[in-house]
């Protein structure tokens, strides 16, 4: 492809400290955007993309 | 007189990630998948990168042409770093790191040309990445010393009565490498950009305004094409900073100093 | 600060980190073997 072989270059070997510290940040991410989501100001913006489902969701 | 056909609230508001291409169905509780404007410069950043060393090949030929002989220096260049850094039975982590810096100064360039989004002007990008790389680096050296990793906290020949206070004091340097690597990035890039927005702001105006006014606008806007020339600069040098920070960061955690 | 009150954290860390392995997925596979060979052949050529 683009006139380059692939090499059987060792990937996971490496690199599995850093796809666990992903995974964790991913996950502590979440946690942040649930918690601030719940809040008071970010029900009223109007930029909020989950406004919608979560008022048709109540209703 | 002034004719401001459009708005400008606040310099900050380059900063916004709006999305293009909404996408929103409730499927995992709040995953969002749109398309927003630092998704799609990442994806510019990624197929920029891949594009430069797709291009710059040469074919396998042994004598260099101009393109590739930029990339072999950079390829020494980091390759060097890592061996200088970590040490020369450990050049594995070659790749990732110089897919870092590439990855880094690819986005950072993005943002100088007028209209580009910096991705790394976004506190998750930035502190995430600074995050994933400490927590990755912790358990790399967790997982080769085991519990002895902990005797890194604790320098070499202090008196006994110091060694409670000074594991505190080591134990809260090593947390702050998690935000520090990050800040440094993003408040470099949001300062550098938030600058330059107020005064290409201020000299938009100054330039509309009329034919003298104009003429000595062409001063300012000398020192506003150097700082812009600073800020590939610093684009550079901080992509340059955080893969050797991390270099180091590794090293700390194979070796335990 | 548009940084701060963003909703799409989920989304922006996921786009950077995809970026990312994708980059050093493709390098380590493609790329960077290619300069390897490149050096190594250099060496051969000239040292041996």
């Amino acid at each position: 492809m683009f006139g380059l072989r692939a090499w059987p270059t060792p990937i996971v070997k490496p690199l599995w400290p850093f796809m666990i510290g992903s995974a964790l940040t991913f996950a502590g991410v979440w946690k942040l955007q649930n918690v601030a989501l719940q809040s008071e100001e970010a029900r009223n913006d109007p930029k909020n993309p989950f406004a919608k489902t979560a008022k048709s969701g109540g209703h | 007189m002034i004719n401001n056909n459009f708005f400008i609230n606040s310099p900050l508001e380059q900063f916004e990630v709006t999305p293009f291409i909404k996408f929103n169905a409730p499927i995992l509780g709040d995953f969002n998948l749109s398309l927003t404007n630092l998704g799609l410069y990442a994806l510019i950043t990624v197929f920029l990168v891949l594009g430069l060393h797709i291009v710059a090949n040469n074919s396998h030929s042994l004598i260099p042409s101009k393109w590739s002989i930029a990339l072999e220096s950079a390829y020494a260049s980091i390759h060097a770093m890592v061996r200088d850094q970590i040490g020369p039975n450990n050049e594995i982590y070659t790749p990732f790191i110089y897919s870092l810096f590439f990855f880094v100064v690819i986005a950072n360039l993005n943002g100088n040309i007028p209209y580009g989004f910096t991705v790394t002007t976004s506190i998750m990008v930035a502190i995430g990445l600074s995050v994933m790389i400490f927590l990755g680096v912790t358990v790399l050296g967790l997982s080769i010393h085991g519990v002895h990793f902990f005797a890194y906290f604790i320098p070499s020949g202090t008196p006994l009565g110091l060694v409670p206070l000074l594991v505190l004091i080591e134990l809260i340097s090593y947390l702050a490498r998690a935000v520090s690597l990050g800040v440094r990035l993003f408040a470099n890039m949001v300062a550098g950009h938030t600058l330059l927005k107020i005064l290409s702001t201020f000299l938009a105006q100054l330039f509309t305004a009329s034919i003298l006014v104009a003429v000595v606008t062409l001063i300012p806007f000398a020192v506003f094409v150097a700082l812009i020339g600073l800020e590939i600069a610093v684009s550079l040098i901080q992509a340059y900073v955080f893969c050797v920070l991390t270099c180091s960061y590794i090293k700390d955690a194979i070796e335990l100093h | 600060m548009p940084q701060l009150q963003a909703f799409y954290f989920v989304n922006q860390i996921t786009f950077a980190l995809v970026a990312l392995f994708t980059i050093t997925y493709v390098m380590s596979v493609y790329v960077l073997p290619y300069f390897v060979q490149l050096f190594v052949t250099r060496v051969y050529i000239t040292k041996l």
